[in-house]
């Protein structure tokens, strides 16, 4: 019976304010998640992520501000939204005592799915989520990866539409962080829709449709990835050319050339920046190779998510 | 009504307790406890060459009283961290967004440790079997032992959950319920050691209780069950209450569950106080007591009926007191009790747990009372004591009567401005005085049997000064039953706020859309200016909300 069953956005968020006593942790946070995608909700630590994941799981009310999931508002109906979202948080403990497959199956449980439902639902989240060879194994041997894996079952468990994923990543090894990009790839394709938080930005950058980034509690950017890029991308381009050798002469002869708005040199490495066509790039090399100044390689330097959360962001708390 | 009991949690709870490595030594040290102590009775009974039965009885007598003792040492520390540690590894959130009610979470866990414990108890029937080869043992006071233990176990494991059920600290739980256990715990053993006592005519302490006719000894029987059956309710309602999300609408069993108790409650005082009340030989004694236990119940009446106006209902009541109370600080305060969390929910239950401990200390009072009136000595040792508790008790339960239940009654009724203090307070103060007024009468009129202490002589010589006679007492009695019946219906009014309209959840100054905003600006890669959007949160939320108009809930 919702209203938004089939529409473009499964989450929205409107005016969403926190208030903590005196400090305020969110100043009015507003965006929108649409169906089918990835959404990384990026922040320095502090910023009011968790605080935002909370209330969107329901777990705590705002002070103002509004959510829907599915059409759902987050406060009125507290219990379609949960039936709606599967949430991980940052941390879980886990039960001493059962096995894998007792613990999903304890949520499958408090979920009220029974009979054949649940053995089919159970066997596909071990099969996504690769547990298979683990159902016997108690739950607190499991390694921080395997538990990562173990919750993210636990989240699917009841089949829901939109993941809330607080920090899923975190405090995994490289592989398991591997995997778990996977994992999520495969949950997109299976038309789930993800928000996940993460201030590690390469992890989400690769993954990620959409990104929404917030400090002190106000969402500074949000929006798909490409289009901040866009937005972001300044007139000049940047490169990076390696020397063989450095020399006094390097700067004089590629601030010379026209379209060089700056340029600087550390030891070997040539940095600078060209303001004209890309084709016209090619002026500089040249001016380099007529003073014979050797280079060994140039590298293009692109905006990517991380430069861009380094100029939006100051490393502030709220 | 309360689902499938928990289930779920229950296979939890045992899987994970049973399966610790200290779940078993715990089981061997218990044994080992108990199995040293009947050894230490019996060597210490054993050289008065006691006949075989009553040796045997000493030996059963000491097997229960060791059982209890491990019952109050181990049930706290199993219970106390159900819900604290839940909380403090954050699995609790995944229960929290689950389809698992606070209703089925609290029976479940009060299931899954009763179950894992009942091998404790189970486990020491070989050491029972020796006692009994003794002979001299009815099975019906044996079956009688072992149900109150089991009852016990139930109780201390109420009070774990409750407390852990407000607590965020483990360590604040455990003491919490240890401090529970050993302030609450004795005087429980005590009723139910009055009441065995009274019916089995044994002689010692409780001679004064053969004074009372056979026939109306079942009366005493019946306070440790009540006390039980008190506490266990108040305990898991109270729980229930705590671990509700404020915009919980899952209260309908527990409020259904709570008006049967009431009703129990209530039956019990029109058929066992009140006929017990008119036998009893000296008028003033038996109308002091009755007075007392009056007041008692008829305060846990109202207290039931604002547990359930607050678990059951939804909190939003609550909540709408804290917006009238934003509005000034007076009002703030009416409305603090009412809300749960932290150091106000510590409050709360003390205030709650208080007014149980002075209410039951209050019919204590009243059975050494009515045993003074009919012998002429104290019962207890020191019936003065008791007796000013059970003053104490109708102050107490007087002032929360009127406090809490005006609060709770005016912010329902959304009485605004300084009139909601004043009425509050000034109830309150009334409430006392005619509460005193009426102490003040018993004392004269009971001044003759009950022996005063001297700091009591002095206060009787004090209060003498205002002396308030009958009819007083008469209009106290009628206050009470007029707060009684104003709470009953207030509590009834209650159990419909739920389907109150116009409260919604929300905050001081808290503008709620009821439908979606249309679709907010996104960036998109098109979409110019490229900039990253900053948007002004008020200014952000004030057009959506000017954007979406009216509409209807989904």
């Amino acid at each position: 019976m919702s209203a938004a069953n089939g529409a473009a956005k499964i989450l929205q968020v409107s005016g969403l304010r926190m208030q903590f006593g005196t400090k305020e942790v969110l100043k009015g946070i507003s965006f929108e998640v649409a169906r089918g995608e990835i959404f990384g909700f990026i922040g320095p630590n502090g910023a009011g992520k968790t605080t935002t994941i909370r209330i969107l799981a329901t777990l705590l009310i705002p002070t103002g501000g509004d959510v829907w999931v599915d059409g759902y508002h987050a406060l009125t109906h507290p219990e379609q939204v949960r039936r709606r979202i599967g949430y991980m948080p940052d941390y879980v403990g886990v039960y001493p005592g059962l096995t894998v497959a007792e613990y999903l199956e304890f949520f499958a449980g408090a979920y009220r799915i029974h009979g054949r439902r649940r053995k089919s639902l159970l066997a596909d989240v071990i099969d996504l989520t690769d547990l298979g060879n683990l159902i016997d194994t108690e739950v607190q041997v499991l390694s921080k990866g395997m538990r990562q894996r173990l919750c993210l079952a636990q989240t699917l468990i009841h089949d829901p539409d939109l993941l809330i994923l607080d920090e899923p990543a975190s405090g995994l090894d490289p592989r398991a962080r591997i995997e778990f990009r996977v994992l999520l790839r495969e949950l997109r394709r299976m038309g789930k829709t993800v928000l996940l938080s993460s201030h590690i930005l390469t992890e989400l950058s690769e993954i990620c449709d959409s990104v929404g980034i917030i400090e002190q509690g106000e969402l500074v950017a949000h929006g798909r990835v490409d289009a901040i890029l866009d937005g972001l991308r300044e007139s000049t381009v940047a490169y990076a050319v390696q020397l063989l050798r450095s020399g006094d002469a390097v700067l004089e002869t590629i601030l010379a050339v026209p379209g060089v708005e700056s340029a600087s040199l550390d030891d070997r490495m040539l940095r600078f920046r060209f303001s004209g066509n890309e084709d016209e790039v090619h002026r500089v090399f040249s001016a380099l190779c007529n003073r014979k100044i050797v280079f060994v390689s140039v590298r293009r330097e692109d905006e990517n998510l991380e430069s861009i959360f380094m100029k939006l962001t100051r490393g502030e708390v709220s | 009504m309360l689902g499938n009991l928990g289930a779920p949690i229950i296979r939890k709870e045992v899987f994970s307790l049973v399966r610790r490595n200290r779940w078993f030594w715990a089981q061997f040290i218990y044994l080992l406890v108990l199995a040293g102590g009947m050894a230490i009775v019996y060597a210490s009974n054993s050289g008065f060459r006691l006949p075989p039965e009553v040796l045997g009885g000493k030996l059963v007598g000491g097997f229960f009283a060791l059982q209890l003792g491990l019952v109050f040492l181990i049930f706290p520390g199993l219970a106390a961290t159900s819900f604290s540690l839940e909380r403090a590894e954050k699995s609790f959130d995944l229960l929290v967004v689950s389809d698992l009610s606070p209703a089925e979470l609290v029976w479940g866990k009060l299931l899954g440790i009763l179950g894992s414990a009942f091998y404790f108890l189970v486990s020491t029937l070989p050491i029972l079997a020796v006692c009994i080869f003794f002979g001299g043992l009815s099975p019906i006071s044996i079956i009688v032992d072992y149900a109150f233990l089991f009852a016990m176990a139930i109780v201390v494991t109420s009070w774990g959950i409750l407390i852990s059920s407000m607590s965020r600290s483990n360590l604040l739980a455990i003491i919490g319920t240890y401090a529970l256990a050993i302030i609450l715990g004795p005087m429980v053993v005590s009723l139910y050691a009055v009441g065995l006592n009274a019916m089995s005519g044994a002689r010692g302490i409780w001679e004064a209780l053969e004074s009372i006719p056979p026939d109306e000894r079942w009366f005493l029987l019946t306070a440790a069950p009540a006390a039980i059956l008190v506490f266990i309710s108040g305990c898991l309602i109270g729980a229930t209450f705590f671990l509700s999300s404020p915009e919980s609408n899952r209260g309908i069993p527990v409020r259904v569950y709570f008006t049967l108790l009431i009703l129990f409650a209530l039956a019990y005082e029109a058929f066992i106080i009140e006929p017990l009340n008119r036998k009893v030989m000296s008028p003033s004694v038996a109308q002091f007591g009755s007075e007392g236990i009056r007041t008692i119940w008829i305060t846990g009446v109202a207290l039931f009926l604002l547990l359930i106006g607050i678990a059951g209902a939804r909190v939003e009541t609550s909540l709408r007191a804290v917006r009238q109370a934003a509005l000034r600080p007076m009002r703030w305060w009416c409305a603090w009790p009412l809300v749960s969390g932290g150091i106000r929910g510590w409050v709360l239950s003390s205030v709650l747990l208080a007014a149980g401990f002075f209410g039951l200390l209050g019919a204590l009072s009243e059975s050494a009372a009515i045993v003074e009136a009919r012998t002429g000595s104290l019962v207890f040792g020191k019936a003065n004591a008791m007796v000013v508790f059970a003053w104490l008790a109708d102050i107490f339960a007087a002032w929360i009567f009127a406090y809490l239940g005006l609060a709770f009654l005016f912010s329902t009724l959304g009485l605004r401005g300084g009139i909601n203090w004043f009425l509050t307070v000034g109830v309150a103060i009334l409430t006392i005085l005619l509460s005193i007024a009426r102490i003040n009468t018993s004392m004269l009129l009971d001044s003759d049997q009950i022996l005063f202490s001297p700091i009591m002589q002095s206060l009787m010589r004090f209060e003498s000064r205002f002396p308030l006679d009958g009819p007083t007492r008469d209009g106290v009695t009628t206050v009470h039953w007029i707060l009684g019946g104003l709470f009953f219906i207030g509590g009834l009014v209650s159990l419909r706020v739920q389907g109150l309209p116009a409260i919604r959840l929300r905050r001081p100054g808290y503008e709620f859309l009821e439908s979606p905003p249309a679709p907010a600006p996104v960036l998109e890669a098109a979409s110019a200016p490229a900039t990253l959007e900053n948007p002004s949160p008020e200014a952000d939320g004030e057009a959506n909300r000017a954007e979406s108009g009216a509409g209807g809930t989904p």
